[in-house]
């Protein structure tokens, strides 16, 4: 009998599964040992954690309240991973959309409905800028977006804590409260919600059901194929990004409008940078983007939970890195299969 | 520096002097190969005697490859011997044809890029040393360098080297391991004829210490002019053996190309010759094609093709066929020259203007161009038609319908498959090919661009492949043949062409031509045909 391991081009979803599931067990026991360690009773805290986050309005409102941008981020980097850009700026266009939507929020003079949807506008045109500029460079330079995506997080970051400082300065380091406010649902939980979610159910219809999504498809699989059937990769290059960074934006506009109603330097609170984990666990599939959000606002949520029990907060940036350094392992193994040959059996 | 060791001397005949009776110093004794469906090699025999430079010469796929492949440890015989030194061997990895002493320089060089020269030459060597240093390798260089009058910078980079310079590597690593035949595969195709001569005149100074040197080529004034004995291998066959001195490149032209093809033309019906009286479908005026190295792949071509005909383009592969089926169905855009297309001048050419024409392609490489490798049956199938009804509208794109499509389209035509969600990638060569010309089909409605069709095909699937491109020629549909094998090129064309350099060097109908003619042109030689005679 021989036995070999091979690899498959495709992983199958039952391997992907029980390889997660293993990946979250072994998060799950590693917080439990940590919590132990802090002298917690590890089954009272993971009790304690999950009643609050489930049993509680409060910790149901948090959740959703976190859902909201992280689908929109998850959106924007998962779109862009389909032409295999890595959209590291979610957070930088985060945080100029919040800017620009902040800026009209002050300044606008009408009431109501229309003063919110310009807002909107103005959050997905900031997001769009603040990635033009990378797409422009990729196109006609060939330069890596994933650097110079990444570079202008840091500098979106420095433009708010100007503006919010200068010329939006309200009170202490941060802008005064806006007056509009979007439509709440069920408590704190405002229309945002429903907003992400039609943006990822028409993304999912679009991808599968239009001929926009089938070339969209065919630029992502082969660039020569792609001009073999004459479309130009970099024209939707061009539209994929900008709509990625409109995304980004549209996700700090909701935050602002919706949830923090004023400008603030943190404003943004890693929320673009885990749209990268949310379209990682995702999988490429854009209806998985709500499953993988909630599970990412689930962890958000708790690490506030922790912080009412004088644990340190800091426990859920450590779980999110495990959490994509071990999922990214386990779906790289779960490309492999185990195979055993038996020799013929010679007829007797 | 770098002139130091550029040789000066002239390119010599061998000077070792044979005794009779000295034994060669590599006996290929009744060498056979067989892969499904082919004979790749039978029964060769040859001798290699030391200080000669034999030339293997031989239409694609007459077998030299394989043989030199067996040869070097890549393949393994299925019958006879390699007998070195009076001792038969099997070598049953390259690793063991290289303790022997054969070295290969491939056709594609097997370089690290991104390492120095030195580490290139002595990368996996086989040494009981855990370290070498830099400067060993440096001085160990420096003694090959004078010994065989090459020399190549060892600390650059590989990728900062010409081709000249990465196949002087190559052959430098050869002889780091002592390597008494050197084996080259189609060595010049991407020399300059300035590096060709410095090749040849390093070679001659390594074979002068009673090595052999074997190469292959197409290139029959290089045979003449470089090599010492010449082999002509044909279908698989050896034909024989002879002294350059005493070979013309006419006399060689003819033993390279079979000479029955006009009993197998004759029992196929050729066109009427009535293309000729139309006007011509595409007309290429004087294009060029530079390509992004500012290198002429294409120049000034001029090319009718008409409806209802087969126009075969054959000539050896990399002489402009890939730019020449781009520029037709606007693939590449020529850098000057005009295309017309039924009259119509095309400004802006564009794949989605050809194909609307009507023309279909088969490209060369089906997997990367014509084909996404990651992606299912059905989406490859729909590539050319995903946006006509009733698959999907100018905006709409049903995947349910598509499905369905693609399901009857595999019924159709007959390919058997089992999984209709298996990946691209995961089907075999030929099942891919044939995806490809079942969808070129339904878009082919004036003009079939076809490269290397039979590649990769069973005899079978071959002959209906060929049936196909006549039921074509009887709709008045022009086929634009490419092809290596010259055989497939005269059985199926009314008019063919060669191509060698990027120049087109003439079209004459298929009844017409001569063999000399057409292995004058491969081998780039441009005679009036009426002036020969």
């Amino acid at each position: 009998m021989q036995t070999y391991i091979r690899r498959l081009s495709i992983a199958p979803l039952s391997f992907v599964t029980l390889y997660r599931i293993f990946v979250f067990t072994i998060i799950l026991l590693l917080c439990v040992l940590t919590a132990w360690g802090y002298g917690f009773h590890p089954l009272s805290l993971t009790y304690m954690i999950l009643s609050v986050s489930f049993g509680t309005r409060v910790g149901l409102e948090g959740i959703l309240l976190y859902v909201t941008p992280l689908l929109l981020t998850g959106a924007a980097c998962l779109l862009a991973f389909r032409l295999w850009i890595v959209n590291n700026g979610a957070e930088g266009q985060f945080l100029l959309g919040s800017l620009m939507s902040t800026w009209v929020g002050l300044h606008c003079n009408f009431s109501g409905w229309l003063c919110i949807v310009l807002a909107g506008l103005a959050g997905i045109a900031g997001g769009v800028l603040w990635i033009l500029v990378p797409t422009l460079a990729k196109i006609y330079a060939g330069v890596n977006e994933i650097l110079t995506t990444l570079m202008l997080n840091f500098i979106a970051t420095f433009i708010i804590i100007y503006c919010v400082t200068g010329p939006l300065a309200g009170s202490f380091t941060s802008s005064p409260i806006i007056p509009i406010h979007l439509p709440l649902l069920w408590g704190n939980v405002h229309i945002g919600i429903l907003i992400a979610l039609f943006c990822v159910f028409i993304l999912a219809w679009v991808s599968t059901h239009t001929k926009w999504g089938y070339e969209l498809r065919v630029c992502g699989a082969s660039t020569q194929a792609a001009h073999y059937i004459g479309l130009s990769v970099n024209q939707y290059l061009f539209i994929i990004m900008l709509i990625s960074g409109g995304l980004s934006g549209l996700a700090g506009m909701l935050e602002v409008v919706g949830t923090v109603h004023r400008l603030q330097p943190g404003i943004s609170n890693g929320l673009g940078y885990l749209g990268i984990v949310v379209s990682i666990l995702a999988r490429n599939s854009f209806l998985s983007l709500i499953p993988s959000a909630l599970l990412i606002a689930f962890i958000l949520n708790t690490s506030i939970i922790l912080q009412t029990q004088q644990l340190n907060n800091a426990i859920t940036l450590i779980i999110t890195g495990l959490l994509l350094l071990l999922i990214a392992i386990a779906d790289e193994l779960a490309h492999y299969q185990y195979i055993k040959i038996y020799p013929k059996q010679k007829e007797i | 520096m770098t002139n130091h060791y550029e040789p000066t001397e002239k390119f010599v005949k061998s000077q070792v002097q044979l005794r009779p009776g000295d034994p060669p110093l590599i006996k290929f004794w009744k060498i056979s190969k067989f892969f499904p469906q082919i004979i790749a090699n039978n029964k060769i025999d040859l001798d290699i005697f030391p200080g000669e430079i034999h030339a293997i010469i031989g239409e694609n796929g007459a077998g030299k490859s394989t043989l030199m492949n067996i040869l070097s440890g890549i393949y393994q015989p299925d019958e006879g011997e390699i007998i070195v030194n009076g001792y038969g061997h099997h070598f049953a990895s390259p690793q063991e044809a290289i303790s022997i002493g054969i070295g290969m320089v491939h056709q594609h060089f097997k370089l690290v890029q991104a390492f120095t020269v030195a580490e290139n030459i002595y990368f996996g060597e086989k040494t009981k040393r855990v370290f070498i240093s830099q400067k060993m390798m440096r001085q160990r260089l420096e003694i090959l360098f004078d010994q065989f009058g090459f020399y190549v910078n060892p600390d650059a980079i590989i990728s900062d080297l010409s081709a000249g310079e990465q196949q002087r590597v190559e052959i430098l690593r050869a002889l780091s391991r002592k390597a008494q035949i050197l084996i080259l595969d189609e060595p010049t195709s991407v020399l300059t004829p300035k590096e060709i001569k410095q090749l040849f005149v390093s070679l001659s100074k390594f074979r002068q210490h009673g090595n052999a040197v074997i190469f292959i080529t197409h290139k029959l004034e290089e045979v003449l002019q470089f090599s010492d004995t010449v082999s002509v291998l044909r279908h698989g066959q050896k034909i024989g053996t002879y002294k350059t001195e005493k070979c013309t490149a006419q006399f060689l032209a003819n033993k390279m190309i079979e000479n029955d093809r006009k009993s197998i033309s004759s029992t196929l019906t050729k066109s009427k010759n009535l293309y000729q009286e139309q006007s011509p479908f595409i007309h290429l005026s004087n294009v060029s094609v530079k390509n992004s190295q500012k290198v002429t792949t294409l120049k000034n071509i001029d090319l009718d093709v008409y409806p209802g005909e087969i126009l075969g383009i054959a000539g050896v592969v990399g002489n402009g066929q890939r730019e020449l089926s781009q520029i037709i169905t606007g693939m590449t855009k020529p850098s000057s020259g005009k295309i017309f297309l039924k009259n119509t001048e095309i400004t802006k050419p564009h794949p989605k203007i050809f194909a609307k024409a009507g023309i279909g392609h088969i490209p060369e490489d089906r997997l990367k161009t014509a084909l996404m490798s990651h992606l299912d049956i059905s989406h490859n199938l729909l590539m050319r038609t995903y946006f006509k009804e009733p698959v999907g509208s100018s905006f709409f794109y049903s995947p349910r319908k598509a499905y369905q499509k693609a399901l009857n389209m595999i019924k159709n035509s007959q390919i058997h498959i089992h999984d209709m969600s298996s990946q691209i990638n995961n089907l075999s060569g030929g099942t891919q090919q044939k995806l490809v010309s079942y969808r070129e089909k339904e878009i082919t409605t004036s003009l079939l661009v076809a490269v290397y069709p039979s590649r990769g095909l069973d005899i079978g699937s071959i002959t209906q492949m060929q049936e196909y491109f006549f039921k074509l020629r009887e709709q008045n549909i022009a086929v634009l043949l490419f092809s290596e094998d010259l055989d497939e090129i005269l059985t199926l064309s009314d008019r063919v062409g060669v191509l060698c350099n990027g120049e087109l060097m003439g079209v004459m109908d298929a009844n017409k031509i001569t063999q000399e003619q057409l292995s004058l042109w491969i081998g780039g030689k441009k005679i009036d045909p009426l002036q020969s005679q």
